[in-house]
């Protein structure tokens, strides 16, 4: 695995993304807009299912809107996000909090690609109440978000 | 009193200091503005995605962006108030950091975007307005507040 991530580092990618800063600065921004679609639109769908955000509307409506916005903000945080780990794989791997965030973002998207996906789709056969579904993926994802602000904290 | 002499008064004040002296303080602080600004990017998301005919077909623009109205306020709010707590711990790094300027200039402008522009639009008949109008100023809003959070961002770069 130490020489998997030596090789990465070591890549043209890495390299010049390492002695970029502008480059470093803007994958981030863009990371960090990925995360705020994909969590805000995890959000609406969530008060959704609770019951909470236009209550009135049909679910699927409001989940299919946000649903959207949650692959997008996925695609974008995931692209950024491998491209920004690409220089310091090693030292970002070494670090609990960012193996927590892993954690945590492993566990939001099975979650929601197992579960909350049926559930604002109204076609679950877990039995897990939709509401439950919603203030658990919110958790998750949240707990993600939380996660990458402290990793570039402490880094 | 000059920009500067103002950004050295609130690096004084005892609220800057006392979150600048914290430990805890200024993550958590931040933990809040993270969040308050994934909720304000969602609900615009969801109005703007309306606006340029991607979702909730059936559901009239001006009656989404009413009901949604007081939780963009709210998560602006939350955005706001942690911004500016944030602000006081380190104003003389942020006043010498062209991304914050930048992230600035940003947030005026999706804020007087959003309640002057944005909202005509949203509150005129769907007809007058017409399809490419409609998507001009849905784009627009969504690459100003994405500005926000790139230039937020850029911050820890300088």
């Amino acid at each position: 695995m130490t020489s998997f991530f030596a090789g990465i580092e070591a890549s043209g990618i890495a390299t010049t993304i390492s002695q970029s800063v502008p480059l470093s600065g803007i994958l981030s921004g863009l990371h960090l807009v990925g995360l705020t679609l994909l969590v805000g639109s995890v959000l609406v769908s969530s008060l959704r299912l609770l019951g909470i955000v236009l209550p009135h509307e049909p679910v699927a409506e409001v989940t299919r809107a946000a649903r959207r916005g949650i692959v997008l903000g996925l695609t974008i945080s995931v692209a950024s996000g491998l491209l920004l780990l690409s220089p310091r794989i090693s030292r970002a791997s070494a670090n609990y909090i960012f193996q927590l965030k892993m954690l945590l973002l492993c566990a939001a998207a099975a979650f929601h690609f197992a579960i909350y996906r049926n559930a604002a789709r109204g076609t679950d056969r877990t039995g897990l109440p939709p509401w439950l579904a919603g203030a658990f993926g919110l958790l998750l994802w949240s707990g993600v978000v939380l996660a990458g602000a402290a990793f570039i904290l402490i880094e | 009193m000059s920009v500067l002499s103002f950004f050295q008064w609130c690096a004084a004040s005892a609220l800057g200091t006392a979150i600048r002296d914290s430990r805890w303080l200024f993550p958590v602080i931040e933990a809040v503005h993270l969040l308050g600004l994934a909720m304000m990017g969602g609900f615009v998301l969801l109005v703007d995605m309306r606006l340029m005919g991607l979702s909730m077909p059936r559901k009239p623009v001006a009656a989404l962006a009413r009901e949604i109205q007081p939780w963009l306020i709210g998560a602006l709010s939350v955005m706001l108030i942690t911004g500016l707590l944030l602000y006081t711990s380190e104003p003389l790094k942020l006043y010498y950091n062209p991304a914050f300027w930048m992230k600035m200039s940003f947030l005026t402008s999706a804020i007087v975007y959003t309640f002057t522009v944005r909202r005509a639009v949203l509150a005129a008949d769907e007809t007058r307005v017409g399809p490419v109008w409609g998507k001009l100023v849905a784009l627009v809003s969504i690459a100003l507040w994405a500005g926000v959070g790139v230039g937020g961002r850029a911050i820890g770069f300088y």
